[in-house]
């Protein structure tokens, strides 16, 4: 931790700023649009984790463990698959089938474009914490376990 | 622990009991799709103008009834969400099981780098 930060090279720095935005905006857009277009939850929800790589390709790993949580991605990818359950199971509550739009019947709006939300952002958050353990693998830092580990010992005196 | 082992037999033999009247119910009733109007050679050689009207089963409603079942104008995402969603369900359940494994097998390496926090905290009281 101790001015082993180093910068990486501008250009890949500039590029990876530049594309951060527009990656996680196509991956909305393709969440958002999975019913009229090609693509939905599972394509758009990868397409905004690769945000995790432009970050981790353009700043370096210690950058990507302070600005995202592993933690908060894992408990909300479960609660966005708990979210899918609960919507596909209010069409058996009403008396039809799992999975039926039963809401906007004979309308352009239906309930599986809310479940096509709940599993784009169910891939997105498994595949960013997938991502971040990943990297955190690549940075070992068994050089500096035995330094503080002397002054660990001090520390409580 | 004996009430607990009561109730999970108790469970077991209902869905038991379910499946086998649902599969007997399902060896009684007709079938839906023989596949004697689906000519796969006419379809491969020219998609185009091929008929699908005389499609019998799932796929003639899949095609055909696609607008008047669910409001999705993709054939691909109304088979995906509706007509599957079991599958999609199961999918996200192997995905959920896929990164919970990684998690066990990548978790030696993160307790490592877990202990250099706790030393700061330390040493800045």
């Amino acid at each position: 931790m101790k001015s082993k930060f180093r910068k990486k090279n501008i250009i890949v720095r500039c590029a990876a700023d530049l594309f951060l935005p527009l990656a996680c905006t196509f991956g909305c857009y393709v969440v958002l649009h999975g019913n009229t277009s090609p693509g939905g939850g599972f394509q758009g929800g990868v397409l905004v984790a690769s945000a995790i790589l432009l970050v981790f390709l353009g700043h370096g790993g210690t950058r990507v463990k302070d600005s995202f949580s592993s933690k908060l991605l894992h408990s909300s990818e479960t609660i966005a698959e708990i979210m899918y359950v609960v919507i596909a199971l209010l069409g058996i509550f009403t008396g039809l089938n799992f999975c039926v739009n039963f809401v906007f019947a004979g309308q352009e709006l239906e309930t599986s474009i809310l479940m096509n939300d709940a599993v784009g952002y169910h891939v997105m958050a498994g595949i960013a914490c997938l991502l971040i353990m990943m990297l955190s693998t690549l940075e070992p830092e068994d050089k500096e376990q035995d330094a503080p580990s002397e002054e660990k010992e001090v520390a409580p005196k | 622990m004996k009430l607990k082992n009561i109730l999970f037999t108790i469970a077991l033999a209902i869905l038991m009991i379910c499946g086998v009247y649902a599969s007997i119910l399902m060896a009684g009733s007709e079938p839906t799709y023989d596949g004697t109007k689906t000519d796969v050679v006419a379809l491969y050689e020219d998609p185009e103008s091929y008929d699908n009207s005389q499609a019998d089963g799932v796929a003639s409603i899949i095609v055909n009834e696609n607008l008047d079942k669910t409001a999705a104008q993709n054939v691909v995402f109304s088979v995906v969400f509706n007509f599957r969603g079991y599958d999609t369900m199961g999918e996200s359940f192997i995905l959920i099981a896929a990164i919970a494994g990684s998690l066990v097998i990548l978790r030696k390496s993160v307790k490592g780098t877990k202990e250099a926090p706790e030393q700061k905290e330390e040493e800045e009281a």
